[in-house]
């Protein structure tokens, strides 16, 4: 495949000297985002954490970063750890949660994950801007949902909601080990544009599974532990100290 | 809820009476004799536990006398090669699976119901059970010697050495069957201990006022019920492989010796932090009772725990860095790996801190506590030194890690346990152990276990391989090995010495009256040795140390102190079970009077892997239909939920509730973890097969697509019923919720015959993939099979009269197994599909 | 409150928990990450190739110049200075390729290809030994890596690539016995008998230092002794012991044997 016969959304892969003029300023992009914001403010119970997630997901679109995951998978990888595992629960925790049961929620995510991170439909997102923001949109969808069911439950629920985290940091652990240890590229678009960057598509590939892999873990067990230990802790008599105790040490 | 009229529910003609005419000590006593083993209680099973794990724990330690001695002069003839392999696995094998955990398992079992003020763990029979697998378990493992067949590929029982090709003994088969077998305990006794700390406290005990050690054994059980099953998932499948001929693992036919290496650390990874754990909350537990002070930082140290389970997972790939794993990512591996000095870290400094608010009382114990600190604390280094990939590239399998691991474990978890031991005896006979015998024991346990294994780091970096029975003269190992050996006598002698001790103590040792230690925590609240019922009354909780701070616990006779519950309303076992965060008391727990049905079930268990080893398929079949049946007849126990009763302290609560926050509802979701983890380590063995030997993914025939879809259906339609089942039961529709049930049933039996039939084009023996999508349907149609008997129960039951308006919790916990099961299908289902459309042969 | 209640001490558990910890590790992470491209490095300009494979309980050895496969057992020669790509496999069961002095170690997996790149910075002979248990006679499984000047090298190839030299007297029996006794069905020694792989190749085996993979001595006495009881020597190996064969034969079979160099 020409990675040169369409222009992707994001524009062609980028050289390194490049890279830094690469900031996206598309209107249409920038008049989502606009809504989004004004939307979610709207709806929002906390505009910080609403605002706070709102800068993450537009610098995670308008910034570079979108034009280097067009050349390398492991930076997409980072895109989309960034996009599910902070940007989301910082939005989920703003918004009125939504009440689903928390393993259907994390079996969404994972129908979500899995069914765009493979080859054929991640080919399919580089090839069409529709299909590209069905993935964005769908994906992180999926995501907010997940952890505002996560939100909700984690009181009433607590055993789903655990059970639905492992769940989670599982499908997800096990994607990265699959990445990481394939010995064939997954994505062939890469194959000719990850050496732009000194890479051959399999290290970037084996980057990319590990990033998620460790960073990806982390970032969820941070992410868990702030967004759940407060509502988890919040009923019980000395939850005030213990709180302290976890946000302070993470 | 369902209970609404209180005074109109009495307990049903058909509800167990109890032991009417006994008085209340009377229906706690243990019984005597041979009815001794018929006991269930949480007294009687930790104690088995204990004693079973440290027999296991002398034998192991003299097959590790047996290696050092071996090892003492180069080119030593003392053992053969067959012998010493035979023995070096054994010692591992017996220190991992059959002493650590059950050791710990039974101080657990033992402990945490006084800890958080129950009269006994809240499913008895499934510890008793967990005992029994795990005593035929360690048999099965240990009759291997007597048919001179001991296992002798290593603890690891790294594939290819433990094929048939080139282990045609039976000693993997022993291993793997015996360790398997005693797992299943392990499991259960998790599911046990996290439905016991969830769901079993003193009112007021919210999760915040729990003991520390509480704390530890629930992270623990969480992580044995997670990492234990990719082991047993592993080991069926190399066992399959080897009666069946089942090609998982086998390079000819697409299969790949690393996804044994894969699973087995899956598991053995998060296993170093199994051990390490309820170590550490002994440790944090005695600490505080020697110095006089509670924990310092016990958010902080909660907090440390809990990430420390979860990192542990990740981090499997630093015991492969050797395996060829592409370079890239090792740097990130190893970040990782060292991240778990982190959380480490913040306990092992919350220990000092908590040392250092007040000089602490140099008792036995407290001299086992500083030897942990020194010991383990040499070990993390060394263990940051071990994650870094280069040094790891030399140090991977030389005595370096050996000495490394010994460090850990022997530091992170021997030495608390002795410790403990010297701790809790009290509690165990009434009588204290020799604080001048304790000192000799520590201090000969130090000088031999430092002279050991000190010097191993030494000769590892001096380039001595692990696992071998002989060396050459001359390169520098000889006078490193014979200080070693010397060092190991002098161990074994301190814990010689401690056996002595213990015989000695339960004879002449002073009798300790009442809380010896000045302890903090309710386990001290009686005089000891303490009632079998642990509480005449079941005192309020209001803060982390009880003892030391509610002086209405310890200023009047133990017996009159107030609390819920006190004595016994129906000549029946009870205890009072709580709302799992809050520690709210939510209803009153039956619980059961001595029975052998944990022993039959197991018996039958045993009966069915011993005859697997003799390749009598027939008895094994026999012995698995025994095992279901009583099972079945465990079940049955008619119940008297629905029942609303005072419980003393101005609270009405009900008998046996049907909700979430349950007891039996919160087993069947620890359950449901154990077979996720179960069902995704089948998915990672067929999606990693796919991904890594792709050649032979394509010569896989591909499964038919229709019944795929229609096991889907199937499968969210059996979710359905299920929740069905439940609604009309929690409103008293009893006959339509039973035949809600049945249809349940037939709709799991639907999804596993549509399963079936999409894969039976496929051959599981002709390439590695084939098997594993077998397998994996397999395991959906076992857990259907289950599901199946459930529901049919349910329909019995409620046909029968047995269920009475207001009791619902059979068909409650149903509708949460079958929506577990259908996930499960769905996943199955799904991925099978995917697979299809991909084209192939 | 919770700073109340503890005083200023939390500090003590995060700073010894989290911070010490968190900066130790990063300077340790870059420093050992440095290490690791050093060492991993090079893979590009390796020149030579070598491929080793491990059986129970012995190594296959090929030097790869420019596609020449040329068999040797048991002993890895390698020009000093020279980074040389090692190529590792398994015919059984799984082992492990170490030569402490000079690099760290690398799996031996079936069905798998692992690859290192391994440098000499000086010449000498270092032990080697397989790092993972590999079943019986595990212990048993070393061998000698030779480091040696390039040039030294170029001359041993050289060396290596000829038929084994033509013996006359008792010696010449001994080749007689070989081929007698069917060693000829497992080993292979050029220009004598060839194609057999199933045990190493023996076209210069006297000229090794070490026999039995690294263990013994090699001289025509060790020899001898190793023929008529490697179950003995070696328990588990493949080869069977030749008890059976005569006083006069096992002595000359073992001279020719030691001839070949």
């Amino acid at each position: 495949m020409d990675p040169l016969a369409y222009v992707p959304f994001c524009g062609p892969p980028p050289e390194p000297g490049a890279l830094m003029s690469r900031w996206l300023l598309d209107p249409a992009l920038l008049a989502g985002l606009a809504v989004a914001l004004g939307l979610g403010l709207w709806l929002a119970r906390d505009r910080r954490l609403m605002a706070g997630g709102w800068v993450l997901v537009a610098l995670l679109f308008v910034s570079p970063l979108c034009a280097l995951s067009m050349a390398l998978f492991s930076a997409r990888v980072a895109q989309h750890l960034m996009l599910t595992l902070v940007a989301a629960p910082l939005i989920a925790a703003a918004l009125p949660s939504v009440r689903m049961p928390p393993l259907a929620a994390a079996g969404l995510f994972a129908a979500a994950f899995w069914i765009w991170h493979a080859p054929a439909p991640y080919t399919a997102t580089l090839e069409s801007d529709l299909v590209y923001w069905a993935m964005h949109l769908s994906l992180f969808g999926a995501a907010v949902l997940l952890w505002s069911a996560l939100v909700a439950a984690v009181r009433e629920a607590p055993f789903a909601a655990f059970l639905a985290v492992a769940v989670t940091a599982a499908q997800m652990t096990l994607y990265a080990v699959l990445i990481v240890l394939s010995p064939s590229v997954w994505h062939v678009w890469h194959l000719s544009t990850a050496p732009l960057w000194g890479l051959s598509a399999l290290a970037d590939q084996a980057l990319a599974g590990a990033l998620m892999w460790v960073g990806g873990g982390l970032l969820m067990a941070v992410s868990v532990a702030l967004v759940l230990s407060r509502r988890f802790l919040a009923g019980t008599a000395a939850g005030g100290r213990t709180l302290a105790a976890q946000e302070s040490s993470t | 809820m369902a209970v609404t009229d209180p005074e109109t529910r009495t307990p049903y003609g058909g509800a167990r009476k109890g032991e009417p005419g006994k008085t209340f000590d009377e229906i706690w006593q243990q019984p005597r004799g041979l009815r001794y083993w018929s006991a269930v209680s949480h007294q009687a099973v930790g104690k088995r536990f204990i004693v079973t794990g440290f027999c296991f724990f002398l034998i192991a330690g003299v097959l590790a006398l047996l290696v050092r001695t071996q090892l003492i002069v180069p080119g030593n003839t003392f053992l053969d090669s067959e012998t010493y392999n035979q023995v070096f696995t054994m010692h591992g094998t017996l220190m991992m699976f059959l002493f650590a955990i059950p050791i710990l398992g039974g101080f657990a079992v033992y402990l945490i119901p006084m800890m958080l003020g129950a009269r006994d763990l809240i499913f008895p029979r499934l510890g008793a059970f967990g005992y029994w697998c795990y005593l035929f378990g360690g048999i099965i493992l240990m009759s291997s010697f007597l048919f001179d067949a001991a296992p002798d590929g290593g603890w690891f029982m790294y594939t290819p050495l433990s094929s048939n090709e080139y282990s045609p003994g039976a000693g993997p088969d022993f291993w793997l069957i015996g360790i398997t077998f005693a797992e299943i305990a392990s499991v259960a006794t998790a599911v046990e201990l996290i439905a016991a700390i969830l769901c079993a406290r003193a009112p007021g005990m919210s999760l915040t006022k729990m003991p520390i050690f509480a704390w530890y054994i629930l992270i623990f059980a969480f992580m044995i019920a997670v990492g234990f099953p990719p082991l047993i998932i592993g080991s069926i499948l190399l066992e399959a492989q080897r009666l069946l001929g089942l090609p998982f693992y086998d390079a000819a036919l697409g299969g790949d010796p690393l996804l044994w290496q894969h699973l087995f650390w899956l598991f053995g990874h998060p296993e170093v932090y199994i051990i390490f754990l309820p170590a550490a909350g002994m440790v944090a537990t005695m600490l505080p009772t020697f110095v006089g002070k509670p924990l310092f930082g016990y958010g902080f140290v909660v907090a440390a725990v809990i990430s420390m389970g979860f990192i542990s997972f990740g981090l499997w790939a630093h015991h492969m860095f050797a395996t060829g794993l592409p370079i890239l990512s090792l740097t990130l591996f190893s970040a990782a790996s060292t991240m778990v000095a982190v959380p480490t870290g913040v306990q092992i400094f919350s220990f000092i801190a908590t040392l250092a608010e007040a000089r602490p009382r140099l008792t036995v114990p407290m001299h086992f506590i500083l030897g942990f600190l020194f010991i383990f604390v040499l070990g993390g280094l060394t263990g940051v030194m071990l994650a870094s990939v280069p040094f790891n590239l030399q140090a991977h399998d030389s005595y370096f890690v050996v000495a490394h691991l010994h460090y850990v474990l022997i530091g992170g978890m021997v030495f608390p346990l002795f410790g403990a031991f010297y701790y809790w005896a009290p509690l165990f006979t009434g009588r204290m152990m020799s604080e001048v015998l304790g000192r000799w024991v520590f201090w000969l346990m130090f000088t031999g276990f430092n002279l050991t294994f000190l010097l191993m780091h030494l000769t590892g970096m001096r380039g001595m391989p692990r696992r071998i029975a002989t060396y050459p003269e001359g390169i520098g190992w000889d006078r490193l090995n014979l200080l070693s050996t010397l060092g190991s006598y002098i161990l074994a002698a301190g814990v010689l010495l401690f056996v002595v001790d213990f015989i000695r103590h339960r004879r002449v040792g002073p009798h300790a009256g009442r809380n010896p230690w000045g302890a903090a925590t309710l386990e001290w609240l009686y005089p000891l040795p303490n009632p079998n019922f642990n509480f005449h009354a079941i005192p309020a909780v209001r803060s982390r140390e009880p003892l030391w701070d509610q002086p209405e616990l310890t200023d009047r006779r133990a017996e009159r102190i107030d609390g819920v519950l006190r004595g016994t309303a129906d000549s029946r076992r009870e205890t009072i079970s709580c709302d799992p965060i809050t520690g709210e008391p939510i209803q009153i727990a039956r619980l059961p009077h001595p029975t052998w049905t944990p022993f039959f079930a197991a018996l039958g268990l045993a009966v069915a892997f011993g005859a697997l080893l003799a390749s009598f398929y027939w008895i094994s079949l026999a012995g698995l239909c025994f095992s279901v049946l009583v099972f079945l007849l465990w079940a049955w126990e008619p119940s008297d939920a629905g029942v609303l009763r005072p419980d003393g302290m101005g609270r009405t609560l009900p008998v046996d509730l049907a909700d979430r926050r349950s007891h039996t509802h919160v087993v069947v979701v620890g359950l449901l973890l154990v077979l996720f983890a179960l069902h995704a380590s089948l998915i990672f063995g067929g999606l990693y097969l796919w991904n890594v030997v792709p050649d032979f993914a394509e010569l896989t025939v591909r499964p038919l697509g229709l019944p795929l879809i229609l096991a889907a259906g199937a499968a969210l339609a059996m979710a359905v019923a299920g929740t069905v089942a439940r609604r009309w039961a929690l409103s008293e529709r009893i006959g339509a919720s039973g035949a809600m049930s049945g249809l349940t049933a037939l709709l799991a039996a639907g999804t596993t015959a549509a399963l079936g039939w999409a894969i039976l084009p496929v051959s599981p023996f002709d390439t590695a993939l084939g098997a594993v999508i077998w397998a994996t349907v397999t395991f959906v149609a076992v857990l259907s099979a289950a599901a199946v008997l459930w529901g049919l129960f349910n329909l019995a039951r409620d046909l029968t009269g047995a269920t009475r308006p207001g009791q619902a919790r059979h068909a409650f916990n149903l509708a949460t197994y079958a929506k577990g099961l259908a996930a499960m299908a769905l996943a199955t289902a799904g991925l099978l599909l995917a697979f299809a459309l991909t084209g192939g042969a | 409150a919770w700073r109340r209640q503890t005083g200023g001490r939390t500090w003590w558990i995060l700073g010894g928990g989290v911070v010490f910890p968190l900066v130790v590790l990063a300077l340790l992470f870059v420093a050992s990450t440095g290490v690791l491209r050093a060492v991993a490095g090079g893979r590009e300009d390796a020149a030579l190739t070598i491929e080793v494979t491990g059986h129970q309980f012995w190594w296959d050895v090929v030097y790869d110049p420019g596609g020449l496969a040329i068999r040797d057992a048991n002993e890895v020669v390698m020009p000093v200075g020279v980074p040389v790509r090692i190529v590792l496999k398994s015919e059984d069961v799984i082992h492990s390729f170490w030569v402490p002095k000079v690099a760290g170690k690398m799996d031996m997996i079936p069905g798998r290809v692992n690859e290192t790149v391994m440098t000499a910075t000086e010449a000498g002979r270092f032990r080697g030994q397989c790092a993972e248990f590999c079943g019986l006679s595990h212990p048993l499984m070393a061998f000698e890596m030779v480091a040696v000047p390039p040039d030294h090298f170029r001359a041993f190839l050289e060396d290596l690539q000829g038929d084994a030299a033509d013996v006359a007297g008792p010696a010449a029996r001994g080749r007689e016995v070989f081929l007698e006794a069917g060693c000829a069905a497992c080993h292979a020694v050029r220009g004598v008998a060839e194609g057999a792989r199933l045990g190493p190749d023996l076209t210069r085996v006297g000229g090794r230092a070490a026999l039995g993979a690294g263990m013994w001595p090699m001289n025509e006495g060790s020899l001898a002794g190793w023929i008529a009881d490697v179950q003995d020597m070696k328990p588990g190996a493949n080869m069977p012991s030749y008890a059976h064969l005569s006083g006069p034969d096992l002595r000359a079979l073992a001279q020719w044997l030691g001839s070949l160099r």
